[in-house]
This record gives C-alpha cells, structure tokens and sequence, in this order.
C-alpha cells in the first residue's frame, strides 16, 4: 500500500480520464489498483474513470478479470474455426499462472479442451488429465504461493524446476508468462511435436526468430498485439461505463469481448490477404492497426 | 536505403541498450513497409519518425517504507507513446512494470 500510495502521489500530475489511463500489468492487480485510486482521489478529489481494473464498488466492469484470458481463447478459437477446427478435444500447453494464464485456461475448458501445464518463475507443473484450474486460482490468488506446492495433493501430476514448459507435447500453445518465453528452439520443438496454433497471452513472449519458425511451418500463430487485446478493449468498456454511469452484466460484457475478438481476428486476416501474405497474422495485426493509427496522425496535423 | 529501413536504423542508434524496443520496432515496422511504400506521404509527414518517438516520457522517485521499516527507493516511470482510440501497445517497453512489483 505505502508503495502505490508513493508511486501515485508523483503520477496523479500526469493521468486523469481524458489524459491516460493506466491498468495493471505484471505485479499489479486489483489490490494495487485499489490503492492506486484511493490515493488518487484523496489527492484530486476526483471519482473518475482515471485506472481500469477497478473493483466493482468503485468503478469497475464485470469480466474484466476474466478478459485478456477469456480473449485470447475467442480469438484463437476464431483463427482455428476458419480452418475448420475448434478447442473441442485438443491438449493445450499455457505458460505463466496469473491473471491471463489461468483465465484462458478456464476458457479453452469451457470449448472442450484439456489444459495440461501452468508455469510460474520457479517451474513448471504438467497434468496429464488437465490442470485443477480452481486450485490454481486458490494457491495464486489467495494463498499467494508457488506451482511447486501442486504435486502435495496432486499425485498423479509433475513438478519441474526451471523452463520447459514449451517440450510438452500439445495441439495449442498459449504464452502467457513474460516477454521473450518462447525462443527458436522451443519453436522447433513445438512444431516438430505436432502444435497446430500458438496465441500470444503476454506481451511479446515469442523471439523474432520463433515467430518465424512458426510462420515457415504453418502453424497458426495469433501475435500479442491481436490475441491479448482483449484486456485493453474491456478497460475501454470498463471506460464506457465509467462515462455512462451504468453497470453492464457480466454477460453484456462479455458478448461485446467476443464480438472485438472474432473481429479483431477477421481483420488481421483481411488484411494479410490484401497485402499477399495470407495466414502471416503478425503482418495482417501490424498492418490493421497501423492504418488507423496512420490515419488519425495524418489528419492531427504535425504533432 | 527505403524509409522504413532507415527510421529502424535510426531508433537503435538513438536508443542504444533497449533490446526490447528495438525487437519490438523491428517486427512491426517490417510488416508494415508495404504499405509505407504504397504512399509517399508518410515520408513527407515524417509519420514514422513522430510514431516511435515518445509523446512524452516521465521518471521520477518513489520513496516508501516497508513492513521492517526500512526505507525504500525506487524509480518510476510513465510513458506515453502512442494516444488514440486503438488498442496499439506501446512500441517503445521501459521496463517500468518492475518497478511495480511489491
């Protein structure tokens, strides 16, 4: 708390509503954003929508926990549907035991798939007959304790020290630890292993050299900057009520979250195939998202 | 040398020690040279070169004190590199997350 409350008291100059506005990250959660609004207000004297991830009884949106985990898996099962597969009946492989890992897990349950690994700063846990998502959720979020605890009453699973995560054999892999997770090697062997799609939860957990594996090998590969969107559009809706006043349903949400995310993943493969490199979602992504930016800055004059 | 070439050229010279930057400014900057090429207004705007330069950037010292008393002092930073109503992350990375971590 003295920390936020520290950090804040030089911040609060430089946001506000309308400025920028930040939301957690690595490290940060619900707690610290709480402490990171309380001292902002007592300091402005302001109830506004200045962080999202808020808590509920001050500000904030339902599924909003649950978003970038929950976005990445619409997106991902978007990209698979439009080549005739789904998440029904595959084993999937995610890195990272936070906020976005655990939620895609939970998701990629909820189409039919069997979830096998989480990884954490210390090692790595692999379940065979799926990963027990809600005890995960127990030990990460309340306990606050590490994935080497899982095999004391988990018997049938496996606790490895250090990486590894990525020499599991899987049909998906999901990234969703840190940046720079995932190296050429471990691409190699992902793909060797039968891996059909890769969907970036973190932020640039790939290397530049195990993007390009995946693209010379043909599997579908959903960069960041789409697949983990699906937290920053929900801060925007978190926004939208914030100007509104209103509490959507979770629900409500939630339906919205899907929408962006299938057409988030229709637009990077547009515009992949209008610049004649179908299937290369990072070009189509960058290139979607470039256009726009390109288009307000043109029009702002030269700022 | 093609414009976007140069831009990435010139941002690993002027941004030395940020390999993340850089790997991050490389991969898109890449992929969007077909459509830089299709347009010879970014150049005159100098659209890139104002894209990966940040809006603003802010350090500044944190101060706390921790649960044994002790005095603690960290750096922290905002940065602001791209505004708008789409969801493009930010190109340049300072490593200001860590400095989050309790």
């Amino acid at each position: 708390m003295r920390f936020c409350q520290s950090f804040m008291t030089e911040l609060y100059r430089h946001i506000g509503a309308d400025t920028d506005v930040p939301a957690g990250d690595i490290g940060v959660g619900g707690r610290e954003v709480g402490y990171m609004y309380g001292q902002y207000k007592r300091i402005t004297g302001l109830y506004e929508g200045v962080l999202t991830g808020k808590g509920l009884t001050f500000g904030g949106s339902l599924v909003r926990t649950e978003a970038t985990g929950y976005g990445l898996v619409y997106l991902v099962e978007q990209m698979l549907n439009d080549k005739g597969m789904s998440f029904k009946g595959k084993t999937v492989v995610i890195s990272g035991a936070g906020n976005v890992a655990v939620y895609a897990a939970e998701k990629a349950t909820q189409l039919g798939a069997k979830v096998v690994s989480f990884s954490d700063s210390n090692g790595y846990v692999y379940d065979k007959d799926g990963v027990d998502i809600e005890y995960v959720k127990d030990l990460k979020f309340v306990r606050r304790g590490r994935l080497a605890e899982y095999t004391q009453t988990h018997k049938n699973a496996e606790y490895h020290e250090g990486k590894g995560v990525w020499n599991i054999k899987c049909d998906i892999a999901l990234p969703c630890a840190t940046q720079n997770e995932l190296n050429e090697a471990d691409a190699k062997t992902l793909a060797a292993n039968g891996c059909i799609a890769v969907g970036e939860g973190a932020n640039m957990p790939s290397t530049l050299e195990a993007i390009d594996v995946f693209l010379k090998s043909g599997v579908l590969f959903a960069p960041a900057k789409a697949a983990n969107a699906g937290g920053v559009a929900t801060s925007a809706l978190e926004m939208s009520q914030n100007s509104e006043r209103l509490s959507w349903t979770f629900d409500e949400v939630d339906a919205k979250l899907k929408g962006i995310m299938i057409n988030i993943c229709k637009e990077m493969t547009e515009q992949a195939a209008l610049y004649g490199m179908k299937d290369n979602f990072v070009a189509g992504a960058n290139i979607a998202g470039f256009k726009k930016v390109a288009e307000a800055m043109m029009a702002q004059g030269i700022v | 040398m093609g414009y976007v070439d140069r831009v990435l050229t010139e941002l690993i010279a002027k941004n030395p020690a940020q390999p993340e930057f850089h790997q991050a400014a490389t991969e898109v900057l890449n992929t969007i040279k077909p459509v830089i090429e299709a347009d010879s207004s970014y150049e005159k705007a100098a659209l890139l070169e104002r894209l990966v330069e940040p809006e603003r950037q802010i350090m500044f010292r944190v101060p706390w004190i921790d649960d044994k008393g002790n005095v603690q002092v960290n750096r922290g930073f905002r940065d602001r590199t791209l505004q708008g109503r789409f969801k493009i992350p930010p190109i340049c990375k300072l490593r200001y997350n860590q400095v989050l971590r309790l």
